[in-house]
């Protein structure tokens, strides 16, 4: 599936004799209006209310605060696509929006747009919900399974972005023979986007860690564990699974067999690592530091880890899920930690890629070159009106228009 | 037939009618022709200028930099003109009629006392 990368709302320039705060004011408060407006409007607009504004002010007077905050819904309004193709669009992802791609753009480009797009489903959860209670049956929102999954379910959606780039494939990416309008997408060949070394072991040495933390707790504390025994005859087919006795010194010497092994992978790790080259010459590849979108998403999988966690510790839980959860991480956080240790001491910290330091950590290989992979991007402004070439043009160079 | 223009677009039109002018300047300008009763805030001048340029009725000509503080400058299109002429056209009209209306009232001195009308049950 082809990558995606979200254009940033370029922030204006502060003007000269005007206070950065008096222009992060503005810009909070700007955020009444559609992305779209603010991506060409904002500057204009910081400029006119540094005009309005008396000398010296640091921050936006609450008039002229109130007022942005009532244009920009009312901007928001004047400009939302009718009731019935919005409907069809957000309820069964429908291209029904083609001719407001600026707006779908804006929506697909929100923090909250795998929230809005989960909405069908919640209401078909609530439904499911209130079903079972009026037939007497346990709630579901009542287990907390169900809230692990939920939580398990969105942090995946935000670690990967899959909501958000099949949107983008589906809703944006012009089709041959379309016309290319504002807020559209293209499909071109690109530079690889690769994460720093720097930026993201931090963030996977801390959730081994945790993950190993979580486990042993559990291993140590829970007070009973899954017993999964077949049905018996005449109970139907299938598995019956309940709690039983913990095994505990099977499970804290599986912990500790993991952590030898763990501690075994760090050396080699740090030898591999000390040893050879980490920064290679890629012509072909974007570095960039871990984004708070991917920081948000590894700890709503930590958290989600420890509610499970504590929940067998609880007993709400029969002991399973942390096992194993402690079993990985008990490998995988000694190593990670060493790696972490050993990039940041070397001047390659922003320098490699995460995928070349585990591929010579891990396996001991040297990087790969990349070479240019597909990617979605937002057609050039010159290419706005155009009719989309036929499929033999695909995955050529959006300038090619021309 | 185009929707009537609100007093504060007819203003801006008015502000745009003698050459292009920036943000702040049609501020000040719809500041002074309403004799500061029409004071536009951000969100208002641009939610005008928006619909205004939508409806064809104005356009955006140029941009400048003037320390740091960019300036988009408007100007006002045939189309928006003859809008603000029709609205003058209009309310010179209605002014015309509220004079007339006004000139054919009698002062209060001039007017007959009232006539009590008679109890009731009692006619």
């Amino acid at each position: 599936m082809a990558r995606v990368q979200l254009p940033p709302v370029p922030r204006p320039q502060v003007p000269d004799g005007v206070s950065p705060a008096f222009a992060s004011s503005v810009a909070f408060w700007a955020r009444a209006y559609p992305r779209r407006w603010r991506a060409t409007r904002a500057a204009e607009l910081l400029g006119l209310l540094a005009d309005l504004a008396e000398p010296g002010a640091r921050r936006l007077d609450a008039r002229s605060a109130l007022d942005l905050l009532r244009g920009g819904w009312a901007t928001r309004l004047r400009e939302r696509p009718p009731f019935g193709p919005w409907l069809l669009y957000r309820l069964f992802g429908a291209r029904s929006l083609q001719d407001h791609r600026p707006w779908v753009a804006d929506d697909v480009a929100g923090l909250l747009f795998a929230a809005r797009q989960s909405l069908p489903a919640v209401w078909m959860l609530v439904v499911i919900d209130l079903g079972r209670a009026l037939d007497g049956r346990q709630r579901l929102t009542e287990g907390v399974l169900f809230w692990v999954v939920v939580a398990a379910v969105l942090a995946f959606d935000v670690l990967v972005g899959s909501t958000r780039r099949y949107a983008i494939e589906r809703h944006l990416v012009v089709r041959p023979g379309e016309r290319v309008t504002a807020g559209t997408w293209v499909r071109v060949k690109g530079p690889r986007r690769r994460v720093t070394a720097g930026s993201a072991l931090p963030w996977a040495a801390g959730a081994a860690v945790a993950g190993l933390v979580a486990g042993a707790a559990a291993v140590a504390a829970a007070p009973q564990t899954i017993r999964v025994t077949p049905n018996g005859a005449g109970a139907g087919p299938g598995f019956t699974w309940s709690g039983g006795d913990v095994p505990r010194m099977s499970l804290v010497g599986a912990l500790l067999v993991a952590a030898v092994a763990g501690a075994l992978l760090a050396g080699l790790v740090s030898t591999r690592l000390r040893r050879a080259q980490m920064v290679s010459v890629q012509p072909d590849r974007i570095l960039h530091r871990l984004d708070a979108q991917n920081g948000l998403a590894v700890v709503l999988g930590v958290t989600a880890l420890g509610a499970v966690a504590t929940a067998e510790i609880l007993g709400v839980l029969p002991l399973a899920i942390s096992v194993v959860v402690g079993v990985v991480a008990a490998v995988l956080a000694p190593p990670a930690v060493i790696a972490w240790s050993t990039v940041r001491r070397t001047a390659a910290a922003d320098d490699a890629a995460l995928v070349d330091v585990l591929r010579l950590g891990l396996l001991g290989r040297a990087a790969r070159v990349d070479v240019p992979g597909s990617m979605l991007a937002p057609a050039l402004p010159s290419e706005v009106g155009e009719v989309w070439p036929w499929p033999w043009s695909h995955e050529g160079s959006t300038p090619a228009l021309g | 037939m185009e929707s009537r223009l609100t007093e504060p677009a007819y203003l801006v039109l008015l502000a745009l009618a003698d050459g292009p002018r920036h943000g702040y300047a049609i501020v000040q300008d719809v500041l002074g022709l309403s004799e500061g009763a029409v004071r536009l805030g951000p969100g208002t001048l641009y939610g005008i200028l928006d619909r205004l340029v939508t409806a064809g009725q104005i356009e955006p000509e140029r941009e400048e930099v003037v320390g740091g503080r960019l300036r988009r400058y408007y100007r006002i299109t045939d189309r928006g003109s003859g809008a603000a002429r029709a609205e003058t056209e209009r309310l010179a009209t209605l002014a015309e009629r509220a004079r007339t209306a006004l000139a054919g009232r009698r002062t209060p001195a001039s007017e007959p006392t009232p006539v009590p009308r008679p109890a009731l049950g009692t006619a």
